[in-house]
């Protein structure tokens, strides 16, 4: 049973990780920039949540606004700070992005404050089950559902809609979609209000787990789903859900069962599935390889 | 051939003379209270991250690959030296020196066993793998009782003055110079640009490739020996991926693959949080949009690939000479 | 003996027979084309041939040493050289830089060596700017030496990637569509140059090319691949009539000149 209730914290902690990957792996399909700053992108979500929040209006509607908010957020962000580099070295785009996250983080402490504000408790007066001697609130499997929900959406979404296809498109070639009359700009701008949104909604899962907003909270979650991108193989959407709930179920596993002064050691077992996985199979469990041709 | 060799000679003097006018200088300010010891402080920080730019340009700069665990490799160097003075029980003024060179190789060990699996890798994917190594290291060196656990090391015996900070500086700079300015500095440089065409040429990219990440893991474990004994005290959680992060944003600040870039950039961006320490709170504000900035206007950073050389002072008085009568 | 002798060579990516039982040699200062439809396998074979790929069936003997098994930069120690379809300099090095990377593999000094600044430097290094200033000498390009080799002008950036080649003292130089391109007139310019590295160097030359111009204009021999195989082997003209060569071109028979315009 105990082993029950941390699969289930697991699956809680990875379908975050993957609604974050799922922005990481989006950005990175697109315009091949590894966007550090999305894990800011989370933080921004939460805020706005708790502002929300803390103003009367309810969970429903605030996660929706939320999103929303990010979603724009994420369009201004791209405009602003990684178009003019589009045709640049990647490596200038990396270092702007890492700009962008701690242009973020800090512009977040000037506004809020370094202090950790306590995010209201949703699951108060929300029926709970038992499973042995542990009680799961049925919002923790609700938020599961609810992200598989998303996600299984977002892949019809780039499978079979109009827009999804341009996105693919542009990520296969970018020149050659814009032969074919694809608005490239539009395409990207839209991957990153999609994947900001993502990453707001994932913002409120995680709050549900952990009623903490810091202008920093990004930060770790952010490394952790870009992990899980690879793992899955970066670039590949499907690849990003099943790296996020490998990565969530693996680090609640060691977590609960490792000695508890070794707590750290539970990240070190991460990294070294991802060190592991890029040696066996360098492109992620799903990518393509990829060689360059001679 | 005699004459050229006389102008190599007449450089050599010339850079002697230099750097240790240079080192005077410094020395005589320090000594003589021009700077505080908060400034002389800072001095020693400034060469302390000129070693750390400059080893990692050497990985990204001119072997072209983008690694995000070189705090990794300095925590190393600072953990090994500082567990050797602090337990050899020879005299500081010995175990020190000793400690280094032990921190260097202890790096460069440590950069080999990365390596083998990360050079295998390219691109993002070798980013994200030296990251991934860089937080195990610094998640090991938070578990491991001998490293101190996660309260770190204190009592560091606290012997980094400026003559060292300086002198390994110089060396630092020497041996990477004269080592990227013969033919295996340009088999490293011929991988960046083309790593098929390296290969084809004769070049063998792999072990270039392991010698340019060994030697980068070096020169941080050198800057770690002098950092830990600069502080007096290691905290396992300051080697984490945002440290490796900062020293990337030198590096690029300057330009990739340029020395003089790292020289410059490693001096501005220690010296410019100080500075902005008036507007406080604002100051990683500040820095965060100058780097965007930087990186929207100049993508190449500060020098780009150029280097500050006699040659270019010499063409530039001759360009003010030519233009003086006119004006 | 021959100098390159290919026997039976073959490879299969997957299940794609890709070249299969290619046969053939190359003998001492000559000039060899290798042509053929797209797709043929030609960049193929010089993969092969330069360790890029390893084959899967088959023996490649450079003067009667098999090269089977080494890594790819090993092949210049065989004397193998080559150029690629789209160009691959180092573009942001100099000309000059270009070259003495060439040098690299025959180098002898050590890294103690270099960073200490020792004797065997200087010399070696002195060496290397002598030899790689003859070798831009021979080719016209000595007022160039110090500029980046990204802003050539695309027939010198061909240029200098033979000359980069030419610097690793290879027997045989292995010339992936060096006309590609190139106008008439660049392509007369490359007609020159390639005689010239025949005749000043003493060397072979393999060579892939679809400008039938060049291929008939200069090549003793000529070898052609279709779907991976040898199609034909032979004599310009004999290759030019052959009707099987008209046919994989056109896809049936027809006018033997089309293929030569």
């Amino acid at each position: 049973m105990y082993f029950l209730v941390q699969l289930i914290n697991g699956l809680q902690i990875g379908s975050i990780y993957a609604l974050i990957a799922l922005g990481y792996t989006m950005v990175y399909g697109i315009i091949k920039l590894i966007n550090f700053a999305h894990g800011d992108i989370m933080m921004v979500g939460a805020y706005l949540a708790l502002l929300l929040l803390n103003n009367g209006i309810p969970i429903i509607p605030a996660m929706l606004i939320s999103m929303a908010g990010c979603a724009i957020f994420g369009i201004i962000i791209e405009r602003l700070a990684y178009k003019p580099l589009r045709k640049s070295s990647r490596l200038s785009a990396l270092i702007t992005a890492i700009g962008v996250s701690l242009l973020l983080q800090n512009a977040a402490m000037l506004v809020f404050g370094s202090a950790a504000r306590t995010f209201p408790d949703l699951t108060k007066g929300m029926p709970s089950f038992q499973l042995g001697s542990n009680s799961v609130n049925i919002l923790t499997v609700i938020s599961i559902v609810l992200a598989i929900v998303v996600m299984i959406a977002l892949q019809l979404f780039v499978t079979r809609s109009k827009a999804g296809t341009a996105m693919r498109a542009v990520s296969e070639d970018t020149d050659a979609a814009e032969l074919m009359g694809i608005n490239v700009n539009t395409t990207i701008s839209m991957t990153f209000a999609i994947g900001s949104g993502l990453a707001a909604f994932a913002a409120i899962l995680f709050c549900m787990a952990y009623p903490q907003v810091t202008p920093y909270m990004g930060a770790m979650p952010g490394i952790k789903a870009f992990i899980a991108a690879v793992l899955g193989g970066i670039g590949v959407i499907p690849g990003a859900m099943i790296g996020g709930f490998i990565l969530g179920v693996i680090e609640a596993l060691t977590k609960a069962y490792i000695p508890s002064g070794y707590s750290a050691l539970s990240d070190a077992v991460v990294f070294a599935i991802l060190i592991i996985v890029l040696l066996v199979k360098p492109s992620g469990l799903l990518g393509r390889p990829q060689r360059e041709k001679v | 051939m005699k004459k050229s060799s006389s102008r190599v000679f007449k450089t050599y003097v010339l850079n002697i003379v230099i750097i240790a006018a240079i080192f005077i200088a410094l020395q005589l300010m320090i000594t003589n209270g021009v700077f505080n010891s908060y400034t002389s402080g800072l001095v020693v920080q400034i060469f302390i991250n000129m070693i750390l730019t400059l080893s990692l340009n050497v990985a990204t700069g001119f072997l072209g690959e983008l690694c995000l665990g070189h705090a990794g490799f300095m925590a190393i160097g600072a953990y090994t030296t500082a567990l050797l003075t602090i337990n050899s029980g020879l005299p500081v003024m010995i175990m020190f020196p000793l400690g280094l060179i032990a921190g260097m190789i202890i790096s460069g060990i440590i950069g080999f066993l990365v390596g083998v699996p990360a050079l295998r890798l390219k691109g993002d994917y070798l980013a994200i793998i030296t990251l991934a190594f860089g937080e195990m290291i610094s998640i090991l060196l938070r578990t491991f009782k001998f490293t101190g656990g996660a309260l770190g090391l204190n009592g560091i015996p606290r012997v980094t003055s400026f003559a060292y900070s300086y002198w390994c500086f110089i060396i630092s700079l020497v041996l990477i110079i004269t080592f990227m300015f013969s033919r295996h500095g340009r088999a490293i440089l011929s991988i960046r640009e083309d790593e098929i065409a390296s290969e084809a040429t004769g070049v063998n990219t792999f072990k270039y490739k392991m010698i340019a990440f060994v030697m980068s893991a070096m020169f941080a474990g050198l800057a770690g020996g002098l950092f830990a004994h600069f502080q007096g005290n290691l905290a396992p959680e300051k080697f984490n991926y945002n440290y490796s992060i900062d020293i990337m944003v030198m590096v690029v600040f300057g330009g990739m693959g340029s020395v003089s870039g790292s020289i410059v950039s490693a001096i501005i961006l220690t010296l410019l949080p100080e500075l902005l320490r008036g507007f406080s709170e604002f100051r990683m504000l500040v820095y965060a949009i100058m780097l965007i900035v930087l990186m929207i206007f100049r993508p190449e950073g500060m020098f780009g690939r150029k280097e500050v050389t006699y040659r270019v002072f010499r063409r530039f008085l001759k360009r003010n000479k030519q233009n003086k009568p006119v004006s | 003996m021959a100098l390159l002798e290919v026997e039976n060579l073959g490879i299969r990516f997957g299940g794609l027979q890709a070249v299969k039982d290619v046969s053939f040699t190359i003998g001492n200062n000559e000039i060899v084309g290798l042509i053929g439809p797209n797709g043929a396998g030609k960049t193929t074979v010089f993969n092969l041939l330069t360790n890029v790929y390893h084959p899967t069936e088959g023996d490649i003997r450079v003067g009667g040493v098999s090269t089977l098994g080494k890594k790819q930069h090993e092949t210049v120690d065989f004397g193998l050289a080559r150029t690629f379809q789209n160009i691959r300099l180092f573009k942001s090095m100099s000309v000059m830089e270009n070259i003495k990377t060439g040098f690299h593999h025959r180098g002898r000094y050590s890294i103690p060596a270099a960073i200490f600044r020792l004797p065997a430097y200087w010399q070696e290094e002195a060496n290397y700017t002598e030899q790689a200033m003859d070798l831009l000498k021979t080719f016209g390009m000595s007022h160039v030496a110090e500029v980046e080799a990204g802003n050539l002008p695309y027939g010198q950036q061909r240029k200098l990637e033979i000359c980069r080649a030419l610097a690793t003292h290879p027997k045989l130089l292995l010339l992936d569509e060096p006309a590609a391109g190139m106008n008439a007139t660049e392509t007369q310019e490359l007609m020159d140059t390639i005689r010239l590295v025949q005749e000043h160097f003493k060397i072979s030359v393999l060579l892939i090319e679809h400008d039938m111009n060049l291929v008939m204009g200069i090549c003793e021999r000529i070898i052609v691949l279709n779907y991976g195989k040898i199609l034909a082997k032979g004599l310009p003209n004999e290759v030019r009539n052959n009707p099987e060569v008209i046919g994989a071109y056109l896809g049936s028979e027809g006018d033997p000149n089309a293929v030569v315009s």
